[in-house]
């Protein structure tokens, strides 16, 4: 059932089971997973069914650090959830993205990537993939295949394309009608209450923007609101424990990350006629489609010391959001004016004699055509980046977030020695050359970023490193947990959408178990 | 192995002169003062020139290579040069057809970028020897 939470009479308490605090990715996909469970559970967005202006007003908050897109802009506060603006880009995270690496400081989740293999599988179905699989292998056509590189430094990955899956509209209709499951609209959570000390949640206070407020009293709450929101709400949260939930250890809010996308330069192929199509996203296979990319192999990630990354390719006339307007700086940069028609037309003939016959038989007009490169990287966690509270508020009185984002040494070498390396394997395997872009102290342009809001609640065996434990109870607190990409103390180079809908199965799991 | 080159901001041409040179490779390892051995390397420059076909971008490229190495801008000291990195007697390629000289060429380029002998020419990473090669081209 949904209900208008602005209906609620004034200061109500609601009775219920198990709260879940965000209606995004996470939220839904636990609410679903409890339909028809003996225990009722009490959904909470702060949302409607639609946008508007005042409710994604909330989401306002101060940027510092790395220039960044506004916090309300970024963000979708209503049903679904960011989910209404995904682009539907999915990929499960990598083996090594999970290990313990000594190159990347406080990496290592307390699980590996096999444990969380079955909720994967799942997570495709819900983001409306199909089945797992992402060997490239399997995604090659006559017309789109992997570059043929000799070296050992590259392999091809792929990336999958949900429709986008819009969770608020798919999955609507099926929680409304669950008999369990009550869903509060307009209902935004601003502070969390527990004894004293601080570990057992209470109640939470809901308030709606016409000035309504009221109770939600649970066993056992869920806090689903985004990487960004999760934080804000332990942090204001602070009547008992004066830091903030979960926050003895001054971790709540730190390791704030996005996949920051970099200007890589770009790549002439020897032969024009190669085809590239597999990384152009406009390939499908059995119905489905999927762009690939270049990667480097977990061996050469380790022997170099570097992130996980990888570079996409766009041509750089393509009409993409983000590659057009870079594509044609790239073209045009002052200090590279037109020499790569010069560059391209000495390496046609050097690189292939075959290509030459062809030309001199059939004298076709050869496009030549820069392409461009843009390396999404795993940043390195770094405590540094945060979010904090702001001394501004919002329309509820509450403090809006400030966020700090920064990138540290590892990231930027781990892009620029990407380039010499990706650079190396055009030429060795004769396919064509790279430009690479590196400045001054490894300085690489960076021009695009995910809104991928990360690890501000990172999961850790060990309290003194982590906000949650394996299982995402915050850590100090017995019946609150934490769902979304909040949690991840890594993050790979993959979308985290697929990864926040596998976790949210898992402790779905861990939480039929409390409740039974 | 892959051997890296560093890469530094403007001054990594040079750097990568000086990587270079460390391995004894910008000083030529033959001596060309008898007057066979320089029609030989007449001879041999015109045919490596040939090489990249002597091309409007082969001889642009080769041209603002020459302007940053002034030391290479003659056609013997870069046969010399491309002889020495491919461990080849001037004798020895001005032998070889056309069609195995190209082959033996682009293996050697090939093994520059895994060897990390590269130049970074505004920003375009080039193997050393195809760039003496376009060097070629733009002074003959």
């Amino acid at each position: 059932m949904f209900i208008d939470a602005r209906r609620i009479p004034q200061d109500k308490i609601i009775e219920t089971e198990v709260c879940i605090i965000g209606a995004g990715a996470a939220g839904i996909t636990l609410a679903r997973e409890f339909i028809g469970r003996p225990f009722r559970v009490c959904l909470l967005e702060g949302g409607g069914l639609i946008y508007d202006v005042e409710t994604q007003a909330l989401y306002k908050g101060e940027i510092t650090g790395i220039p960044y897109d506004p916090l309300h802009v970024n963000r979708v506060r209503y049903f679904g959830g960011t989910t209404n603006h995904w682009s539907g880009w999915c990929r499960p995270l990598d083996d090594i993205d999970f290990e313990k690496r000594k190159w990347v400081p406080y990496s290592g989740w307390p699980f590996s990537k096999s444990h969380l293999a079955e909720h994967y599988k799942r997570a495709q179905r819900i983001c409306q993939v199909g089945e797992q699989d992402y060997d490239p292998e399997l995604w090659q056509t006559h017309d789109a295949r992997p570059l043929p590189f000799k070296g050992q430094h590259t392999t091809a990955t792929i990336f999958r394309h949900s429709p986008p899956t819009r969770f608020g509209l798919v999955y609507r209709d099926e929680i409304e009608r669950a008999q369990n499951i009550n869903t509060y609209l307009h209902a935004n959570v601003v502070d969390i209450e527990t004894t004293d000390p601080a570990n057992t949640v209470t109640r939470v206070r809901v308030a709606c923007l016409d000035g309504n407020k009221f109770w939600v009293v649970a066993k056992l709450f869920v806090l689903a609101t985004g990487g960004i929101e999760n934080a804000r709400l332990l942090l204001l949260s602070n009547k008992v424990q004066k830091t903030g939930l979960g926050n003895q250890n001054d971790l709540v809010g730190r390791f704030f990350t996005d996949h920051p996308g970099f200007d890589a330069g770009g790549f002439l192929l020897s032969d024009p006629r190669t085809s590239i199509s597999f990384y152009l996203g406009n390939t499908v296979v059995q119905g489905k489609r999927f762009t690939g990319g270049i990667t480097l192999s977990p061996e050469v990630l380790r022997r170099e010391g570097l992130v996980n990354l990888c570079a996409l390719i766009y041509k750089t006339d393509w009409s993409g959001v983000y590659a057009k307007p870079a594509a044609r700086a790239l073209i045009r940069r002052r200090e590279y004016g037109h020499f790569w028609r010069y560059v391209a037309d000495a390496i046609t003939n050097i690189d292939d004699m075959a290509v030459s016959t062809y030309r001199k038989m059939f004298k076709p007009e050869a496009r030549r055509q820069l392409f461009m490169l843009v390396t999404v990287i795993e940043p390195a966690p770094n405590p540094d980046s945060r979010v904090t509270l702001s001394t501004e508020t919002d329309a509820l009185g509450k403090r809006r977030v400030r966020l700090h984002w920064q990138l540290g040494r590892l990231d930027r070498h781990s892009v620029s020695r990407a380039q010499e390396l990706f650079a190396t394997e055009f030429g060795y395997s004769g396919l064509g050359r790279v430009l690479i872009t590196t400045g001054d102290n490894n300085d690489v342009p960076m021009y695009t970023f995910g809104d991928h809001h990360m690890g501000t609640t990172r999961m850790h065996v060990d309290p003194k490193q982590g906000v949650v434990d394996e299982n995402c109870r915050v850590h100090g607190i017995s019946n609150l947990f934490v769902a979304g990409s909040s949690v991840f103390p890594t993050f790979g180079y993959s979308q985290p959408t697929l990864t926040i809908v596998a976790l949210a199965l898992r402790l779905a799991e861990k939480i039929k178990g409390v409740m039974s | 192995m892959i051997t890296r080159v560093k890469l530094t901001a403007r001054r990594r041409f040079l750097g990568v002169l000086a990587y270079l040179g460390l391995f004894g490779i910008v000083r030529p390892q033959h001596s060309l003062s008898a007057p066979h051995d320089e029609q030989l390397a007449d001879s041999l420059a015109r045919k490596l020139a040939a090489f990249s076909r002597q091309t409007t971008g082969a001889r642009n490229v080769g041209r603002e290579y020459l302007l940053h190495v002034p030391a290479e801008n003659k056609p013997h000291v870069l046969v010399d040069l491309i002889c020495a990195t491919g461990g080849w007697r001037h004798a020895e390629l001005a032998n070889t057809d056309s069609a195995r000289l190209r082959v033996m060429l682009q293996d050697r380029i090939r093994r520059d970028f895994a060897n990390g002998q590269v130049v970074n020419l505004h920003g375009w990473i080039l193997s050393q020897t195809e760039t003496r090669l376009y060097a070629l081209a733009a002074l003959l």
